[in-house]
């Protein structure tokens, strides 16, 4: 773990194209609510706006761990693969195949709970395209279910009061009557 | 563990913003109070399309538009407003009117195709200053004043079944100054002089789609042009004018006389022409100067002259890129097979017949052994429903031809696709 000095004082100095160097790619470590200690590679860590944020500062060194409170070891784990997908297939031309595969996999075994606790972490660390991605995988599991279902799903209490409620109706009348059948 | 209240009320806004569905949205913004506020104010898009609930299709024509209006009013910051009910024949006017107004300081994306009685010019109503996406369909377009209805900020136009005057479409262009794609199908354009002529100018179109649209002349002026592709029109003079930045040509099920692409086509790279009648030399002239072109397919084309045929000779050697060769005509006597020089670069060959001949197997034998690289070869075949004694020969024999040809090229994918 000492080599982080080097790395920069090497990185600094190098400017030519001298691949074998360049190996040592920075790594910029976090550190999760668990106590989970996690190596990002940098390329992959400036994907996440609040670690790239956090290291602009000038008096920021690489070397310091960056401490991530809200975040789970678990939900880390999931970013990171999802980042470092995103950042492989910046670079394909005609990735759109694989990252729909990918994308498929990646919630397959998510609960809803899970799905919920990734999409506020991936908004808490500030990845656009990830929390895009959670909310339309979100928005999947609602599609044509009604009221009670979602709230049972989501956990959601009911906190409106009865007349409340019957306002809320009121408002849109013609997607609370139950004019048809087939709901759940 | 998070539970959903914990989700900032922006989060649940974007959620329900790709839940897209307005009777979704509404019933899920009943569930609690941060929902309720969620939809209220961080709802960015909206739809009202007849596939996302079957209930619409009870519904009367005026119950929809009540509700359509009530809904789009409880939102505040709309940004993509999707109207898109086939089975609707139209709506009033009034109604619609609203909505476009109620939407206009914030709306970047509008899809709307249901007719309007009476007629409203959309394109004076709609928000303007912020709309990068405009998809109009069953309209009719009355009148355009570039001087004061410009869309600064739209990329992407279609108009589909929508009646425009020619120079109203040209006017309505030149109000698009970022303008990158445009798609045109089945217009109603109305005509000034005897001779149809339309004239487009665009100065940053990259991409353009024209379906069934007829007319004498039809003259495209885009320097920046990318992307071309005309299906099932009937032109006399097809003409683009530009700085040779074509690099795909597209033409399906089009009759026209005169095709002028220009004399830069050095940036072509792929042209993909179907169900045509094709003067070859003067097309191959066309595309003669394309060195970069990367693939090339004549599918169901008809030579105008019945002794054309595609020369390999002169295509190997005016493109030597060439990677994906596609040919599907009927073939006569001659070939095409002259000459010995090789496709150097063609990987993938896809080679077809509408009805089957003995010259299939022997053409497509000369044209594996002109391709060194190839690697994979498609034969797509029609087979018809009743087939005679001769029929049954010839494709037995043509099967049987394959296989022998095919065993001298181990390392070639093959496959069939008949229909």
């Amino acid at each position: 773990m000492s080599t982080s000095t080097d790395n920069n004082a090497s990185i600094t100095q190098e400017s030519g194209p001298s691949a074998a160097v360049q190996d040592i790619q920075k790594k910029i470590v976090v550190r999760t609510a668990d106590g989970e200690v996690f190596n990002l590679k940098e390329e992959v860590a400036m994907e996440i706006d609040i670690i790239k944020t956090f290291f602009q500062e000038d008096s920021i060194s690489y070397e310091t761990v960056m401490p991530l409170p809200n975040v789970e070891g678990w939900e880390m784990v999931k970013v990171i693969e999802y980042c470092t997908k995103h950042v492989e297939l910046k670079h394909k031309v005609d990735g759109y195949k694989e990252r729909k595969a990918f994308q498929a996999l990646f919630v397959q075994n998510l609960s809803t709970k899970s799905l919920l606790a990734l999409t506020n972490t991936a908004n808490y660390l500030e990845v656009k395209y990830l929390l895009d991605f959670l909310c339309q995988a979100v928005s999947e599991q609602i599609k044509n279910k009604d009221v009670d279902y979602v709230r049972e799903l989501f956990g959601v209490e009911n906190d409106f009061n009865d007349e409340e409620y019957e306002q809320v109706k009121a408002e849109a009348p013609w997607a609370h009557e139950n004019l048809n059948n087939d709901l759940h | 563990m998070v539970r959903m209240e914990h989700l900032p009320v922006e989060v649940i806004g974007n959620i329900l913003s790709r839940l897209r569905a307005a009777r979704d949205v509404v019933i899920a913004s009943a569930t609690c109070k941060k929902w309720r506020e969620a939809w209220r104010n961080h709802l960015h898009t909206l739809s009202f399309n007849s596939s996302d609930w079957s209930v619409y299709h009870d519904l009367t024509t005026s119950r929809l538009e009540i509700l359509i209006t009530q809904t789009i009013f409880q939102t505040t910051a709309l940004q993509c407003l999707s109207i898109f009910m086939d089975d609707v024949d139209e709506f009033s006017a009034a109604p619609v009117i609203a909505w476009l107004m109620y939407t206009r300081d914030t709306l970047r994306q509008l899809h709307y195709n249901v007719r309007t009685t009476p007629n409203v010019n959309i394109i004076e109503k709609c928000s303007r200053q912020k709309l990068e996406v405009l998809a109009l369909a069953h309209n009719s377009v009355t009148g355009v004043e570039p001087s004061y209805q410009k869309f600064p900020c739209l990329k992407s136009l279609s108009l589909s079944y929508v009646s425009i005057s020619a120079l109203d479409l040209s006017l309505l262009l030149t109000a698009c100054p970022k303008l990158t794609s445009l798609s045109l199908i089945n217009p109603d354009i109305a005509m000034s002089d005897a001779q149809a002529t339309m004239k487009l100018s665009s100065a940053s179109l990259k991409d353009i789609y024209v379906e069934a649209v007829s007319l004498d002349n039809f003259i495209l002026e885009a320097d920046t042009l990318e992307n071309l592709h005309l299906k099932d029109c009937t032109l006399e003079l097809f003409e683009l004018i530009g700085k040779g930045s074509l690099k795909e040509l597209k033409i399906d099920d089009v009759s026209v006389l005169h095709l002028d692409i220009g004399e830069n086509t050095e940036n072509l790279q792929i042209v993909d022409v179907s169900s045509f009648t094709i003067m070859w030399p003067k097309f191959y002239n066309m595309i003669s100067k394309s060195s970069n072109l990367r693939r090339l397919r004549l599918w169901g084309v008809v030579f105008d002259d019945e002794d054309e045929v595609v020369d390999l000779e002169n295509v190997s050697v005016c493109f030597p890129l060439l990677s994906h060769l596609s040919l599907s005509y009927d073939l006569r006597d001659v070939c095409g097979l002259q000459g010995t020089s090789h496709l150097e670069n063609v990987v993938v060959l896809e080679l077809g017949w509408t009805i089957i001949s003995e010259l299939f197997s022997e053409w497509v034998a000369g044209l594996i052994e002109r391709c060194p690289k190839l690697r994979k070869l498609v034969i797509y075949g029609v087979v018809s429903e009743a087939k005679s004694p001769e029929e049954c020969q010839t494709l037995a024999n043509f099967t049987s031809a394959i296989v022998r040809l095919m065993r001298k090229y181990m390392h070639v994918e093959i496959q069939f696709e008949y229909e």
